[in-house]
């Protein structure tokens, strides 16, 4: 009986939250160094790495299962960097139009692409 | 020039361990139960020798892998990884009395006296969440995520990784269950509410370097995000919560 009612609770319980993630991938054939600003906070709110072509980085956290439209709420914008010093900024509105997830999928990506570079 | 300090005999070993982790050299056992139980090096899942000559301390576990739907090939594949899992994150360093003790931590498959779990490889696109209540009589279920990872822009290794350091979290919860009951299992160290899973108000943000805590959960609004693979690199069970393992293994001395 104790282990019915445990299930139903664990049941329960885990359909609050979902799992997603959020995943950065270079889709160009330069070095790019992405640099993150975070709306949380501690002062320290910015990250930097640099994703070689073909190479990803990916984010996982916990979500309210009724607010899975919302990518990773902490980032606020992102500033993405290639060798020759061009540079491109993304507002979180921005960064909304770029990011993509599919039906039933768990992962919202961002592919940063050479179109992004336009202009510099 | 202070003394060096005097041999680690098998008394102070004890004495010095469970002071460590907040418990008393002996049970104290409750005289209203009808059979009290001992937890004192008690688990049947876990052995534990210590060689202070070479500064090891070499920890048996047992678990029971269930197979329910899955090909002989995967069972074998996540066997393997959730052995490796718990045996990467759960292999360290502890300190009992300024002595460095080398804990290293070998996962065995046994059907009887091991902790029971049920793997499963989840093969649609959503993550599935891995759980061990350690209690009830419910098996754990120890989830791979396949069809989650399956995104080719996802690092090849993603999925095995992710699997790896889920079963060494997963079993943690058998180890804080025995050492401190639901609040310090279910309650991730009281990170999180225990029924709920939602980080608590006092739960801080990711420490900004050093170690991250295996069984811990962190507030993410509080600091910056943590890409897996840093999390990756930087997490390991915590010396308190490796002391409880042993305290919890049945103990052997060796002469």
């Amino acid at each position: 009986m104790g282990k019915i009612v445990f299930i139903i609770l664990i049941t329960l319980l885990a359909s609050c939250t979902t799992t997603s993630s959020f995943l950065i991938y270079n889709d160009t054939n330069k070095d790019v160094t992405v640099t993150i600003s975070y709306a949380v906070e501690n002062p320290d709110n910015t990250e930097s790495f640099v994703l070689a072509p073909e190479k990803s980085e990916f984010w996982m956290y916990e979500q309210s299962s009724f607010d899975t439209n919302t990518f990773y709420p902490q980032i606020q914008s992102i500033k993405l960097a290639t060798d020759n010093k061009c540079e491109v900024s993304l507002s979180r509105s921005e960064l909304e139009k770029q990011v993509k997830k599919e039906k039933d999928e768990w992962q919202w990506i961002f592919d940063i692409n050479l179109k992004l570079f336009d202009g510099c | 020039m202070a003394k060096e300090s005097k041999e680690l005999t098998e008394a102070k070993f004890h004495q010095i361990l469970h002071n460590s982790i907040n418990k008393p050299l002996t049970d104290i056992v409750d005289e209203d139960e009808d059979f009290p139980i001992s937890k004192t090096h008690a688990v049947t899942w876990a052995k534990c020798q210590v060689n202070i000559k070479t500064k090891n301390i070499l920890v048996d576990v047992y678990i029971n892998y269930k197979n329910n739907d899955l090909t002989q090939a995967e069972f074998t594949k996540l066997i393997n990884l959730s052995n490796a899992g718990i045996q990467h994150y759960w292999s360290r360093t502890i300190s009992v009395d300024g002595v460095k003790l080398t804990t290293i931590v070998k996962v065995h498959n046994r059907n009887s006296n091991s902790i029971p779990v049920d793997l499963y490889i989840e093969r649609d696109k959503g993550y599935s969440r891995s759980m061990n209540p350690a209690s009830f009589g419910v098996d754990a279920s120890f989830i791979y995520n396949q069809g989650a990872f399956s995104n080719k822009r996802f690092p090849k290794s993603a999925a095995d990784d992710d699997f790896k350091q889920v079963s060494a979290h997963e079993f943690g919860h058998s180890v804080l269950m025995h050492a401190g009951g639901v609040s310090l299992s279910w309650g991730h160290k009281g990170s999180t509410n225990a029924l709920t899973q939602s980080v608590k108000s006092s739960t801080p943000g990711y420490p900004a370097s050093g170690p991250v805590d295996l069984m811990k959960y962190y507030d993410y609004d509080k600091s910056k995000g943590m890409r897996f693979s840093s999390l990756s690199k930087r997490t390991k069970a915590a010396e308190i919560d490796v002391k409880r393992l042993v305290w919890g293994a049945k103990l052997i001395w060796a002469k």
